[in-house]
């Protein structure tokens, strides 16, 4: 993690800024546990600080927006639950891989990985501990925004193999999953020399 | 009747006025009303959202006339809206029944001064080593989209408006994410502190 030179311009912002995080921290913990006696607390110490009310009222609004997104997860999964009981082969889940996964897979790649300078294999091995999920829709702005979240640096060539591979792993679980869902049917019969079944 | 006795009828006395509170009443009732929905989402979550609205709506309308009628307490020097919703707070501890499932808050051993040290890490690298790195360990596990915010939030030091406008939500919903994306790390903090650091 790199520093963050605004925050040393400015000491009493500093000390400021980590007192509202505590103070949200603590809210948002409080919330999570019922514990109104804790938030009654807070909001006593905000009678006397004006930052901090604007801070709560926030994280109020904040609260209501993310119950909405719950609400609206919660409808699509109960539609989703029907869909799938009812369409079960049109479901079938395949497991979203890891940055962890396509590291190790490009490592198991002799030819890809032969082609990989020392830096992009240090690079690559750095991966292999990373455990967050590659974002379904990889194209380029989704690597280049990938590259500044992993704070790894490698080289362009790197990153194409890194691209094809998730790309080739997605493409190979989904093939499975289908393959898993289709249903067996029954062999056409069999024609006869005269034509007849 | 005596000479001494007044003839003209004491006028009562005007009630007291609070400007402050009466602003903030009508001006801010959207935020006394997000506060009690809060509470209500959190203890109902079971009702529909009409009647959720409808609950929340009605403990505000308690707790501001609770409120003025202890206008008169009210200490101007302090801010209104923070000492209405400690009404709002009261009323809802009242009228909601408490939930039994709470969500686990997982604590670390490192207490309040050391979760500040931690989170100061996050700002610079003021932890010792072995702390700095378990933090690093610890956001290598979080999702793509926590890990974007705590890159937001404390390398590219936004906030308020600028980070809700980088996360496409509003100041108050961007707030909360940051808040659950410390909470997580706090988490895989605890689990890898647990575990001796083995990521």
């Amino acid at each position: 993690m790199s520093k963050s030179q605004d925050y040393f311009i400015s000491p009493g912002g500093r000390d400021d800024a980590m007192r509202y995080e505590q103070a949200s921290l603590r809210y948002l913990d409080a919330y999570d546990r019922d514990d109104l006696d804790t938030m009654a607390q807070i909001w006593r110490e905000a009678e006397t600080d004006a930052k901090l009310e604007q801070v709560l009222c926030e994280l109020n609004e904040g609260l209501l927006h993310e119950n909405q997104m719950q609400s609206d997860d919660s409808a699509s999964e109960k539609v989703i639950g029907i869909l799938c009981r009812s369409l079960p082969s049109a479901f079938a889940e395949s497991p979203t891989p890891t940055v962890a996964d396509v590291a190790a897979a490009i490592v198991a790649d002799r030819v890809t990985f032969g082609r990989l300078s020392a830096a992009d294999r240090a690079a690559n091995e750095k991966l292999l501990a990373v455990q967050a999920a590659v974002p379904a829709k990889l194209d380029g702005a989704a690597i280049v925004s990938l590259q500044r979240l992993l704070m790894v640096t490698a080289s362009q060539q790197y990153w194409r193999a890194f691209q094809q591979t998730a790309v080739l792993i997605n493409m190979s679980r989904a093939g499975a999953g289908r393959a898993a869902a289709r249903q067996a049917r029954p062999p056409r019969p069999r024609r006869d020399e005269k034509g007849t079944s | 009747m005596s000479t001494g006795e007044s003839l003209v009828e004491q006028a009562p006395e005007p009630p007291s006025k609070c400007p402050e509170l009466e602003t903030a009443i009508t001006a801010r009732h959207q935020d006394l009303l997000a506060g009690a929905l809060a509470l209500v989402n959190r203890r109902c979550a079971w009702m529909k959202l009409a009647a959720r609205q409808e609950r929340a709506e009605s403990i505000v309308q308690e707790a501001v006339a609770r409120a003025w009628e202890r206008r008169d307490s009210f200490d101007r020097t302090r801010q209104p809206v923070a000492w209405l919703m400690g009404f709002v707070q009261k009323v809802a501890l009242e009228q909601l029944k408490k939930t039994k499932q709470t969500k686990q808050v997982s604590q670390t051993d490192l207490g309040e001064e050391g979760w500040s040290k931690a989170m100061s890490g996050l700002m610079g690298p003021t932890v010792d080593g072995d702390e700095f790195e378990l933090l690093r360990l610890a956001r290598n596990r979080l999702t793509l989209e926590e890990q974007r915010v705590l890159t937001l939030a404390y390398e590219e030091s936004l906030d308020g408006a600028e980070l809700a406008a980088r996360l496409g939500v509003a100041p108050g919903a961007a707030r909360v994410k940051k808040c659950r994306a410390l909470q997580s790390l706090r988490e895989k903090y605890k689990e890898l502190d647990g575990s001796g650091g083995q990521p």
